[in-house]
């Protein structure tokens, strides 16, 4: 979308409509602003921003280098340039895996194929609804994205003692893409949220109880038997006996077409290759076209939805997969506008998250003065403190010490055969660190990783374990080793390099203090780095 | 239910996963950021009466199903009562299995209630029923026994966390057990005897450098208190509090003494009860020790002659621990099953489950030792006096502890909710 | 040879019994009960009658032994009583009765040779020694560090074994009162948890007296204990391991018994998670048992008629286990009985061998 410069100029100085509409950002703005008549909060400063729209694009704090340099730089377009930039970045699409694995698989595990599929989706932009078509009705043919099938595949893996949960699956398709938990809603319609009926549930059921992992693959792959007749269900409340075939709530059943027997086989099943058939009728591929499309209002909303949190923190409907008429968004003609935005726009999620960083609402401080002390989170009267994640702990505190130049570069492989606990020798692999900072602070598999939550464990590991506390020694290049050839101005170059600013005055006397008078300079410096990585501001993202 | 599903893993038939203030969107009303949601905060009103910070509870978990009949309720020479003799206790008229002589000398210092009447004969289900205290289902899930104490009484001034679980298996942080609560009220366990991972300072930061670096911590802790919001941070603060409170009880972790593990003996049980009685002298609330395997459908009776003389040693080990130290005045000691075991004995020499008439023995702080009541028919197969049902036990043990627990509520978000099933109530012949 | 079996008759009383035993003429079927008695049956008659029973005893009347050459039965509760009878009296009496014989469970009892002594083992962790005329205890052998199973006298020449719950099997020095010689059966021990799993189920002696077989499970886990039913073989002479064999999978379990037949081959039964029963017949030179039933409900002893033709199989009703009170159509708790399961060799009219 182009400004028009001399219009914008004109409507400066009176009150001609704009010729053009007005950008998302502007329009976000609009909606958050009118909608509290209370003081919002001043703007971020510039290193609280460069801080944040770091880590929440790139999924890092800057270098030290990184930090200066926009720090130093004055030009009033320099936070769009700095967006623009690291949404470019190399980056980024590491960042948007990593953020997506979390929200999509939460924690159940790894798989090189499903983490193919994200890198190569977020290195060329892929559209949101087509990353979605690729989930719900993989394409084993494209060595890329066949991967994607690992998002029904791992969730119809047994786990302990239980059957296979073709019931969580439906579940989870209907909380990641549609923003609605039905899991209260199989045996009858939901006791509380009277949105949320027994047949939407089985609906989503019906496009998924035929499926089942291949066997006959070395990726992730997904298997349809043939689908004939309806399903059929029973409330535990209601009598009778109900039938639906596949359908998405609110929208269009998908016939299911009869076959004469032995033609329900596009391709027949193979037995000496144990390739399963592939029948001519496949509810995924009615839910890959349903699911993610523009006339979907519950997709495009659930899609605006997150991309908000992914940025805000919170999503507009908070609970994200719970939307309903009691649980309505916070400010509901942002997220219609938004939805419907997002899908005019092809579902360019870089696109969204490029216009929400340049909203005051993002770039808004969370700094506390008394005027927004009783602000409200939904109000984004301030900006709202937000975690960081197992990944972005690990990348921020490798590159704050400066460890990150220290390994060998590598391809951002996941899944190594490494086993490396702590007790063994720390061999700086990538793949080893991660598995040590997921131990410390993801939590179990299928816990949402939505709400701050720390734990005695990660504590620990940043007191006591071994990986982290080896990267505070001076090594050639790294932080400790910059601050052990410096004589003065400790302070400053500590900051910089681990909380991306400048120190305050008493912030500078105390650590200069500290660290000049200390008998032992070497040991002082690795005290101060460690108390800054274990810091509070450190670890949160605000 | 259609024939074609198995029945929803999601949807427990007394317990859906989320309540309705959470489903209806904690949102809209305003909610603080942070530790598990407002859920737990207790009303004002009865909070004062809680103020008794130095009650706590050992909880000893029998998991699998300990036999009546081969421990505190034996039919000798009936028509079920296998192989055991029974043997007279320091109360007279009361006798116990043969396989529990230790704890028939302290019998008097001991409550039993043989007149437990249940209603979940499956473990999956009837274990975290029974741990819940098998409250009315109000579309919550109830925390287990351990995190509504650690969320009623809190934690003690040790610092360390309220509730600690010691068992084999995995250790690390449990957050299932809290229900509604908030992963905070969750437990943390103690796996093997081992402490959790990292709790030794590395031998290349001394104490005197650890101290440095904390205060440094803390001095960039409060700088980016001055200008910020409280929960995060405070969470933050919380769990590098507990971190220290556990490095500084290491020695909780070291091999214990030779008198000790002699005293309590060598077994995983002895062993993890000695833990159990170290984390109550420093000052954790609530420790729940767990003994597992005692699921005897098969050969029920050889397993009960090698399982019993162990618990006995065990348990009677804590309970005279616990009152030389002058502990038992104060600290509530509980041990039970989800259930006990058939009078019938199967094919494979073993007894099934048992709901329908068991026993549950406690005793410590504010109840009645020496009260054995509770009485089973001739054959053990019917409770002939009052029955009492899991719900009347939590009121029992809340009362014990200086909780009213007819009038004691969690407000979850904004819902009240009784803290034991308000069908029941405190079994007044238990309490002192 | 082409063996098979099948079952005749399975007489069962009101009360769970253990190890029922043949009389000498083969006429009388007795077994110690679950409550403090022993039942006899009467095979004469049609429907093998119960006779009176044989009290005098408390819960657990498991250790049970015939006098080799008289008709005369000892037994030992499971709250330390020895007694010894003569069994075709109507009503017997005892000719002796023990009380605190043991100090609680009297496992196991065994005749020696000529049946003048005999010996006990229990719970106590004591075999003891005593004589068959007046009940009197002769010795007491402290050695085992576990509830001793089994007690068992080498058929020739008459040296003592007993085995215990650890899986340890001591051959004893009766003059010194001390161990002599040792066989390792820890192959069916394990300890999971705070259980004792395991140990010595049954133990024969091969007809010539040149190797002892133990029976018992490769214990997988404890609490509902699951594993591989086994046999061990040793030779006597030199108290080495010479056989391993499996008799099944992890549901058999137990190796509950194991006796010779007279044609020369083993029998051997098994009882697993309830309701698992086997009953094999097996050369040991052949991998392949020579005859099997697999469908029977769980097998814990075995015994052979005098006419070394009939077997007598205790075994445990179909349906014995269930969570939860199970009550009959009047509300009565209903408890398990043991069916005596009678099996004659099954041979075609036409194949009888000529007499």
């Amino acid at each position: 979308m182009k400004i028009y410069p001399l219009l914008a100029v004109l409507c400066c100085f009176c009150s001609i409509q704009p010729l053009v509409a007005q950008q998302l950002h502007e329009l976000i703005d609009q909606h958050i602003e009118q909608a509290s008549p209370e003081p919002f909060a001043a703007e971020s400063t510039d290193s609280e921003f460069l801080r944040r729209i770091y880590l929440d694009l790139i999924g890092q704090i800057p270098n030290t280098s990184e930090t200066l340099e926009f720090l130093s730089d004055t030009a009033t377009d320099r936070r769009s340039r700095l967006i623009d930039k690291l949404l470019e970045d190399s980056r980024y699409s590491r960042r948007m895996s990593e953020f997506f694995n979390v929200m999509l698989m939460e924690r159940r595990g790894i798989d090189p194929d499903w983490q193919l599929f994200l890198t190569s989706s977020f290195n060329k932009n892929m559209a949101w609804d087509k990353m979605v078509q690729h989930m719900v009705s993989p394409d084993t043919s494209n060595e890329t994205t066949r991967g994607s099938a690992y998002f029904l595949t791992k969730r119809l893996e047994k786990y302990g003692q239980n059957p296979t949960d073709f019931p969580g699956l439906a579940r989870d398709i209907g909380r990641m893409f549609l923003g609605m938990d039905l899991a209260c809603a199989q045996c009858h319609d939901h006791l509380f949220i009277d949105d949320y009926k027994q047949a939407d549930f089985q609906g989503l059921f019906a496009f998924i109880n035929n499926s089942f992992i291949r066997s006959d693959t070395d990726y992730p792959a997904i298997g349809m038997k043939p689908v004939k007749v309806r399903l059929e269900f029973n409330s535990v409340f209601e009598e009778g006996n109900f039938s639906t075939g596949p359908k998405l709530p609110g929208l269009s059943e998908i016939p299911i077409p009869e076959f004469i027997g032995g033609e329900e086989f596009a391709v027949e099943p193979n037995k000496e290759t144990k390739a399963p058939g592939i029948p001519k009728f496949n509810p995924l591929d009615f839910l890959a076209k349903q699911l993610p499309t523009a006339t979907n209002e519950s997709f495009n909303l659930n899609a605006a939805n997150r991309i908000w949190y992914l940025m805000m923190g919170r999503g507009i409907v908070h609970p994200m997969d719970l939307h309903h008429s009691d649980n309505p968004p916070s400010h509901p003609q942002l997220l219609s506008l938004m939805g419907q935005q997002l899908a005019d726009n092809n579902y360019d999620i870089k696109w969204c998250i490029r216009q929400i960083a340049l909203s005051r609402t993002y770039q808004r401080t969370g700094t506390i003065t008394p005027s927004v002390a009783n602000a409200k989170r939904h109000e984004y009267r301030v900006f709202s403190e937000k975690p960081l994640s197992a990944e972005q702990l690990m990348w921020s505190m490798l590159t704050a010490t400066g460890q990150l130049n220290l390994i060998p570069p590598q391809t951002t492989t996941v899944g190594s055969d490494s086993t490396e606990t702590q007790q063994e020798q720390l061999g700086e692999s990538i793949d080893g660190i991660r598995t040590d900072f997921l131990d410390a602070y993801a939590n179990p598999p299928r816990e949402p990783e939505t709400e701050f939550a720390p734990s005695v464990r990660g504590a620990l590991f940043v007191l006591n374990g071994p990986r982290v506390l080896s990267w505070l020694p001076a090594k050639p290049g790294n932080l400790a080793d910059l601050l052990n050839k410096q004589d003065r101005e400790y302070a400053d170059t500590l900051y910089l390099a681990i909380l991306s600013r400048k120190p305050t005055l008493e912030e500078t006397n105390y650590f200069n203090q500290y660290i000049g008078s200390h008998s032992d300079k070497t040991k002082a410096i690795e005290q101060a780095i460690w108390a800054l990585l274990a810091s509070n501001e450190f670890a949160i993202n605000h | 239910m259609s024939s074609h599903q198995a029945p929803n893993p999601l949807c427990k038939p007394v317990e859906h996963t989320l309540s309705r203030r959470h489903l209806l969107g904690a949102g809209a009303a305003a909610s603080a950021i942070g530790l598990g949601g407002l859920g737990g905060l207790v009303q004002p009103l009865v909070a004062e009466q809680m103020q008794q910070k130095e009650k706590q509870v050992l909880f000893i978990w029998i998991d699998g199903g300990m036999s009546q009949l081969e421990s505190w309720d034996p039919k000798p020479n009936t028509h079920f009562g296998g192989p055991f003799r029974s043997i007279a206790t320091s109360i007279p008229g009361v006798h116990i299995s043969e396989l529990m002589p230790k704890t028939s000398r302290i019998m008097h210092k001991l409550a039993l209630d043989r007149g437990v009447c249940t209603f979940d004969n499956s473990h999956s289900a009837g274990v975290p029923r029974i741990n819940r205290g098998d409250p009315k289902d109000r579309g919550v899930i109830y925390p287990y026994f351990g995190s509504a104490v650690a969320n009623l009484m809190g934690p003690s001034d040790s610092g360390l966390p309220p509730y600690v679980w010691v068992k084999p298996g995995s250790g690390g942080f449990k957050y299932q057990d809290a229900g509604f609560l908030g992963p905070k009220y969750g437990a943390l366990a103690i796996g093997e005897g081992e402490p959790p991972p990292n709790i030794l300072l590395p031998e290349s930061v001394d104490t005197q450098q650890n101290d440095d670096r904390n205060s440094l911590r803390k001095f960039a802790n409060q700088q980016y208190s001055k200008t910020r919001p409280a929960t995060f941070s405070e969470a933050q603060n919380f769990v590098f509090d507990t971190a220290h409170a556990l490095m500084k009880r290491r020695s909780l972790f070291n091999e214990p003494a030779p008198k000790d593990i002699a005293r309590y003996g060598d077994t995983p049980l002895g062993r993890d009860m000695l833990i159990g009685r170290k984390m109550l002298e420093a000052g954790v609330r609530f420790v729940k020790v767990n003994s597992y395997g005692w699921d005897t459908h098969g050969d029920n009776f050889n397993a009960h002659a090698s399982l019993m003389p162990r618990f006995d040693q065990a348990f009677t080990a804590v309970v005279e621990d616990l009152d030389e130290r002058g502990m038992l005045e104060h600290v509530l000691v509980i041990a039970m099953s989800e259930f006990g075991r058939t009078p019938r004995i199967n094919g494979h020499i073993g007894r099934d489950h048992w709901p329908e008439a068991w026993s549950i023995a406690m005793t410590g702080t504010g109840i009645k030792q020496g009260a054995i009541i509770g009485e089973t028919n001739t054959e053990g197969t019917w409770v002939t006096s009052e029955a009492h049902d899991i719900g009347h036990f939590f009121h029992t043990w809340f009362n014990a502890l200086g909780i009213d627990s007819e009038h004691t509520e969690y407000i979850n978000e904004g819902q009240p909710l009784p803290i034991a099933n308000d069908d029941c109530s405190p079994i007044q012949e238990l309490l002192a | 040879m082409d063996i098979k079996y099948k079952p005749i008759a399975a007489p069962v009383a009101d009360r769970q019994l253990f190890n029922a035993r043949f009389s000498h003429d083969g006429n009388m079927l007795l077994a110690g009960s679950y409550q403090g008695d022993i039942r006899r049956f009467d095979l004469t008659t049609e429907e093998n009658k119960e006779l009176a029973v044989i009290t005098g005893h408390n819960a657990w009347v498991q250790a049970l032994a015939l006098h080799p050459t008289e008709n005369l039965i000892l037994s030992g509760d499971s709250w330390g009583t020895l007694q010894l009878h003569d069994f075709t009296q109507e009503t017997p009496t005892p000719i002796w009765a023990i009380e605190d014989a043991h100090d609680g469970w009297i496992r196991s009892v065994a005749f020696s040779k000529t049946g003048d002594c005999f010996a006990t083992a229990g719970l106590d962790q004591t075999v003891r020694i005593f004589q068959t005329k007046n009940g009197k205890q002769k010795h007491e052998l402290s050695g085992h560090d576990a509830d001793v199973y089994h007690v068992l006298f080498h058929p020739e020449s008459d040296e003592l074994l007993s085995a215990d719950a650890l899986g340890r099997i001591i051959q004893w020095n009766l003059k010194e009162k001390a161990p002599a010689r040792e066989f390792d059966a820890s192959e069916t021990f394990l300890a999971h948890r705070l259980q004792d799993v395991g140990g010595v189920q049954c133990m024969t002696f091969s007809p010539d007296g040149q190797s002892l077989y133990v029976g018992g499970t490769r214990p997988k886990n404890g609490a509902t204990v699951q594993g591989v039913p086994i046999i061990l073989g040793f030779s006597w002479d030199t108290a080495e391991r010479t056989l391993l064999r499996e008799l099944g999978s992890t549901a058999d379990c137990y190796c509950e018994d194991l006796k010779f037949h007279p044609d020369g081959f083993l029998i051997a039964v098994s009882s697993g998670t309830p309701g698992t029963g086997k009953l094999q017949f097996i050369d040991l030179e052949q991998e392949e048992p020579l005859w099997m039933v697999s469908n029977l409900s769980n097998c814990h002893a075995i015994d052979v008629h005098p006419d070394g033709k009939t077997i007598a199989i205790t075994t445990t009703v179909r349906g014995s286990n269930g969570n939860g009170r199970k009550v009959d159509a009047d509300g009565n708790y209903i408890g398990n009985t043991s069916p005596i399961q009678l099996l004659s060799p099954d041979i075609p009219e036409s194949d009888s061998p000529a007499s």
